[in-house]
């Protein structure tokens, strides 16, 4: 098979140095709310006030981290979203798997009237309402005091995508492992567990980040369900809290380093597996 | 005939109870978190409910809802929003998702670039927005100023003229990321040699592009657009945070108009008014989502 | 390695969750009572509650409060409290920020509610009538009675109709007042702008903020404003002591008509861009850090901005100077409404009544209202308390000293109003959102609807006094009408 061989000419080298310069500005756009928050926490609070387009700090402070991490209970807030992000990571694992496992492996009678619930309910989206019911039925199974009501619903209204995902998935590989398994005895429950799950590793990351991001990013149903209860509060929630900190200056800089707090260790996240956030993005639209 | 016994262990041997006990998460947690809700709501349509005791009012929510010029402006606004959003995201999104398929130098941290947006917290880059539309001293202000492109400083979330740009200018920023990444997957499914044999055809960039590419892309397309659509019109959280409904409920869309309706504290919650908002709400996007889907089916026979 | 990295993560975030998940999430009160069921009985009895003191372990009563321009104040005394009371009584003190009457009724809902909450005849958003009829708030009848209560706050004369009691049942007692509002003028910038005189009326006030600006040229503007309920600021005010109110208390109903020219002189404030730029959208609290900066030269508030600019936002840079409101004639012609403050409420979910309320006694006790009191946080509102406080020492406070066009409205009947209400509604026409006309014409259609709908439904009664003298409004002959 012959290579190309483009060799480029004037004209194209300008065209290729104009987009160029065009996704570079863009990139600039894109990235500078992020930068100005991540090296605003380092400003002291009295630079903050005064404003302006310098991004990096006249004086470098690490205090606003002391200060939210301590004083304002940041440390509490990062346990708490650590919580519900791996909380509703672990449990969408685990029912996305299964059902998706079962919808691509198991014919029975209700199955597409199943499938199609949860796609109706997919664009069937009462919204912002919903929170109050679900907060009623969480008081009244005295839920509501713990972050897991939290996580049971954001996995629940998340999970429609990745059975689908799961399901695309395991309908792509061979019924002949399954059968081969059974021949060596194993249960429909044993297929899954110790042949198919094994192989959804890839998908299952996706999964895993995508939920973990999801948890992570929660806001405004924590809000909802840790209003009054200030040590429940996941990052987000806390962060927009201090908004209206009365707490003497308007506490701008505790407010940055808060939200570098929130914000930095799930771009970190991303860095080291940008991979399987784009391909399950894809996956999921293009199949879903 | 099988016996009852014989039944069970027929059907254990097919491995129906694991099957069942399998999808049980699932099920249960759809029927809690999107069954019951939506069954809720029926309940309070008729009363007017503050969240600790109801009063029957009959019809009086349906007639207020008619009324209520507040919510069929946020309607108006949701559609604004939904348009202006969708105009600005879309082609920029599979511009740059062109232009990242061309194999130009560093796609890759191009691409992660323009990503990192969608894995923030809506609510956090709503709060790092807000401090950049600043009127005194925001960086943008400034910026502007600099430049000489205006006079004086701007009130983005302030002024009612303006309020619904900078709301989408954050929406563009947040999404933006989300959609180039569906154009790149949809481009990459085109194979080499249609843009091959365009080539050989003499066609430029931009004709290639008209006529060999979109075409091709159609069917991606239209998935995306209708998940643009959809969740365009169901967007709130960023604007909660942002304005909280805006300078004199200018920027209220119908969801963050019915969830002050509910959790705010201007005024005694009226939860039984919300649900009959929320069923209207939940009615007007279905309309929607079926009209798109009729004309994407229209324009399929037609293409 | 990426692998490797992902797998390392995911095994420390379960490790984390799982050690976490144990034990997070606990409340921070220890009320045994939760779930949504509101408790049938009210705190009437003065029988002793459980007393979870019998093991020694302390009784914890927590106390939230929006007030944040005595906190010092405040904590300082309930350390004290803390240390020597003999009842085994511990406070907590829970500052809100945000959505305080929300704050109230969700954590009721979640069944962690406090046990006292601050309150005051001000505090907006809050609807007592709400509270009461669901039951939230306990009735204090049978508390109040007591004899050093009496006696320092006299409370038997404090008990309004729908401000603080509902169908007779109390629920706070007001432990001070606040001034009615003034304006705050940055003396420096005043002076720099070659203004010596101050403004009596609406639109001088509105002239003067026009000309700060001008000389300012962006290195200081003339008024501030900000989002939250601006319109009590100034302007509420200046309408009142113009002789003009919502309410018209001789037909018995509302009437917005009067707000006419004040809205359209202090639109002009928007249409010059002669206040502060965005300070529409900011913060209380943001507004008052801006005015100690000096980047503007008219701001106002009532009384606590004594407390603020002293110890909250303390103001070095400059003199600062309190006035009178200006009136839309330069004449007063009607009451400046007072809010009386530092209530508290007693939760009906609270397990402890007896040492909850001991807690109330301690804030309405004379030691700690003359430390108060003197501290210029806030005005005495019994006359018990004005004879023992020695005004010399209250500070900034003097300078808010009521004057005599001062006093309380008698309540009007408390309303469900759909859609928004005046003030935000007034305050949007003020900023040129909608006409005047417009907006006036609108809050009279729906104020007057839901007031006909609830009276004729039973819920309140229509308030009608007959010869109505806005300078002496409790002096005409009150009615209550059924239709």
């Amino acid at each position: 098979m012959e290579q190309s061989h483009t060799v480029y000419s004037t004209k194209t080298k300008c065209i290729r140095l104009v987009l160029m310069i065009f996704l570079i500005a863009v990139a600039m756009l894109i990235i500078y709310p992020i930068v100005y928050i991540i090296l605003g926490s380092f400003k002291e609070n009295s630079e903050l006030l005064l404003g302006g387009t310098r991004l990096l700090p006249r004086k470098f402070v690490l205090d606003n981290y002391v200060q939210a991490w301590r004083k304002a209970n940041f440390a509490r807030y990062t346990i708490n979203s650590l919580f519900l992000s791996s909380g509703v990571m672990l449990l969408t694992i685990f029912s996305t798997s299964m059902a998706g496992y079962v919808f691509a492996r198991k014919n029975f009678r209700f199955k597409e009237l199943l499938y199609s619930l949860f796609v109706a309910f997919m664009f069937v989206n009462v919204g912002s309402v919903t929170l109050r019911p679900l907060f009623e039925l969480a008081v009244k199974v005295k839920m509501n005091t713990s972050l897991l009501s939290v996580v049971f619903i954001s996995a629940g209204m998340g999970q429609a995508t990745y059975i689908f995902l799961v399901r695309g998935f395991i309908n792509s590989l061979p019924k002949e492992l399954d059968e081969a398994a059974k021949i060596d005895g194993c249960t429909f429950f044993q297929v899954f567990y110790k042949v198919i799950f094994p192989l959804l590793k890839p998908i299952i990351a996706t999964i895993g980040l995508l939920s973990f991001r999801t948890g992570w990013n929660e806001y405004i149903m924590p809000l909802v369900f840790t209003m009054s209860n200030d040590k429940m509060r996941p990052l987000t929630v806390g962060v927009v809290m201090l908004r209206n900190s009365g707490d003497g200056t308007a506490a701008w800089n505790i407010m940055f380093a808060g939200a570098a707090i929130s914000v930095i260790p799930i771009v970190l996240l991303y860095m080291f597996t940008s991979k399987y956030f784009m391909s399950g993005m894809t996956a999921g639209a293009v199949k879903g | 005939m099988s016996t009852w016994k014989e039944k069970i262990k027929h059907a254990n041997s097919r491995g129906d109870f694991a099957a069942a006990l399998m999808l049980l998460p699932s099920v249960v947690l759809l029927a809690v978190t999107s069954i019951y809700p939506f069954f809720w709501l029926f309940r309070y349509v008729c009363y007017d409910y503050n969240g600790f005791i109801a009063y029957y009012t009959g019809t009086h929510n349906f007639t207020r809802m008619l009324s209520d010029t507040t919510f069929w402006k946020s309607v108006l606004h949701t559609f604004e929003y939904a348009g202006l959003k969708l105009i600005f995201i879309l082609p920029l999104s599979l511009l740059l998702a062109v232009l990242l398929n061309q194999k130009l130098r560093g796609s890759s941290i191009f691409r992660g670039i323009y990503f990192l947006p969608t894995v923030i917290s809506a609510s956090i880059y709503s709060l790092i927005f807000s401090f950049i539309f600043a009127v005194f001293n925001g960086p943008l202000n400034i910026a502007l100023q600099n430049l000489g492109w205006i006079s004086k400083p701007v009130d983005w979330l302030g002024d009612v003229n303006v309020v619904m740009f900078a709301v989408v200018i954050v929406a563009v920023w947040g999404g933006l990321g989300n959609y180039m990444i569906l154009f790149i997957s949809g481009l990459t499914s085109i194979s080499e040699e249609v843009y091959e044999s365009s080539r050989i055809d003499g066609a430029n960039g931009i004709q290639t592009f008209f006529n060999v590419t979109l075409p091709m892309l159609s069917p991606v397309l239209k998935v995306i657009l209708m998940l643009a659509i959809t969740s365009a019109f169901k967007d709130y959280e960023s604007i909660m945070v942002l304005t909280g409904g805006g300078p004199n409920n200018r920027s209220h869309v119908m969801f963050s108009y019915i969830y002050k309706l509910i959790f705010s504290s201007t005024s005694t919650p009226q939860i039984g008014y919300a649900t009959v908002l929320s069923i209207v709400a939940a009615l007007i996007i279905g309309v929607i989502t079926a009209v798109y889907l009729f004309l994407a089916r229209k324009l399929d026979d037609v293409i | 390695m990426k692998k490797r990295l992902f797998r390392i993560l995911l095994a420390a975030t379960v490790t984390a969750s799982v050690l976490v998940g144990c034990g997070g999430g606990e409340t921070k009160t220890n009320t045994p009572t939760g779930g949504a069921a509101p408790p049938a009985e009210g705190g009437q009895t003065a029988a002793p509650a459980e007393n979870l003191a019998a093991s020694g372990d302390k009784i914890v009563i927590n106390y939230w409060t929006e007030d944040r321009h005595d906190m010092g104040y405040f904590e300082e005394k309930i350390k004290e409290f803390n240390e020597m009371n003999d009842q085994n009584i511990e406070i907590v003190l829970t500052t809100i920020t945000e959505d305080y009457p929300n704050m109230l009724a969700m954590s009721y809902s979640s069944g962690n509610a406090p046990d006292i909450a601050g309150i005051a005849g001000a505090t907006t958003g809050f609807s007592l009538k709400t509270f009461a009829e669901a039951e939230i708030i306990a009735p204090v009848n049978d508390y109040i009675k007591d004899e050093e209560f009496e006696k320092v706050t006299e409370a038997s004369t404090q008990i309004v109709e729908g401000m603080n009691a509902i169908d007779g049942n109390v629920y706070w007692i007001p432990t001070a007042v606040r001034s009615g509002s003034r304006i705050i003028y940055n003396k420096s910038i005043l002076d720099e702008a070659g203004v010596t005189e101050y403004p009596k009326t609406v639109q001088e006030l509105v002239d003067l903020s026009k000309l700060i600006t001008e000389k300012g040229a962006g290195q200081f503007y003339g008024m501030g404003v900000t989002s939250s309920s601006p319109l009590v600021r100034w302007m509420e005010g200046s309408a009142e002591m113009s002789g003009i109110y919502r309410y018209d208390y001789e037909n018995g109903k509302f009437n917005f008509d009067g707000y006419k020219d004040i809205i359209t002189t202090a639109n002009q404030l928007f249409t010059d861009n002669s206040i502060f730029p965005g300070s529409a959208t900011q913060g209380v609290d943001a507004m008052r850090a801006q005015f100690t900066e000096g980047t503007f030269g008219i701001w106002a508030n009532a009384s606590q901005e004594a407390g603020v600019f002293t110890d909250q936002f303390p103001i070095t840079k400059f003199d600062w100077v309190v006035e009178e409101l200006p009136t839309m004639d330069g004449e007063v012609k009607g009451t400046l409404n007072l809010m009386t403050q530092k209530g508290y409420l007693l939760f009906s979910s609270c397990p402890n009544k007896d040492a909850a309320w001991e807690v109330i006694k301690f804030f309405s006790s004379e030691d700690f209202l003359k430390g108060y009191l003197e501290g210029g946080y806030a005005l005495p509102v019994s006359s018990y308390m004005t004879e023992r406080v020695d005004s010399t020492r209250t500070g900034r406070l003097a300078d808010f000293a009521l004057k005599n066009y001062e006093g309380v409205y008698p309540s009007i009947p408390a309303i469900t109003v759909e859609g928004d209400d005046y003030k935000a509604v007034l305050w949007s026409a003020a900023k040129g959102e909608i006409g005047v006309d417009e907006a006036i014409a609108d809050l009279n259609t729906r104020y007057n609807q839901a007031l006909d709908t609830d009276v004729s439904m039973g819920k309140v009664k229509r308030v009608i006094i007959k010869n109505f003298d806005p300078l002496h409004p409790n002096d005409g002959t009150v009615e209550y009408l059924d239709k």
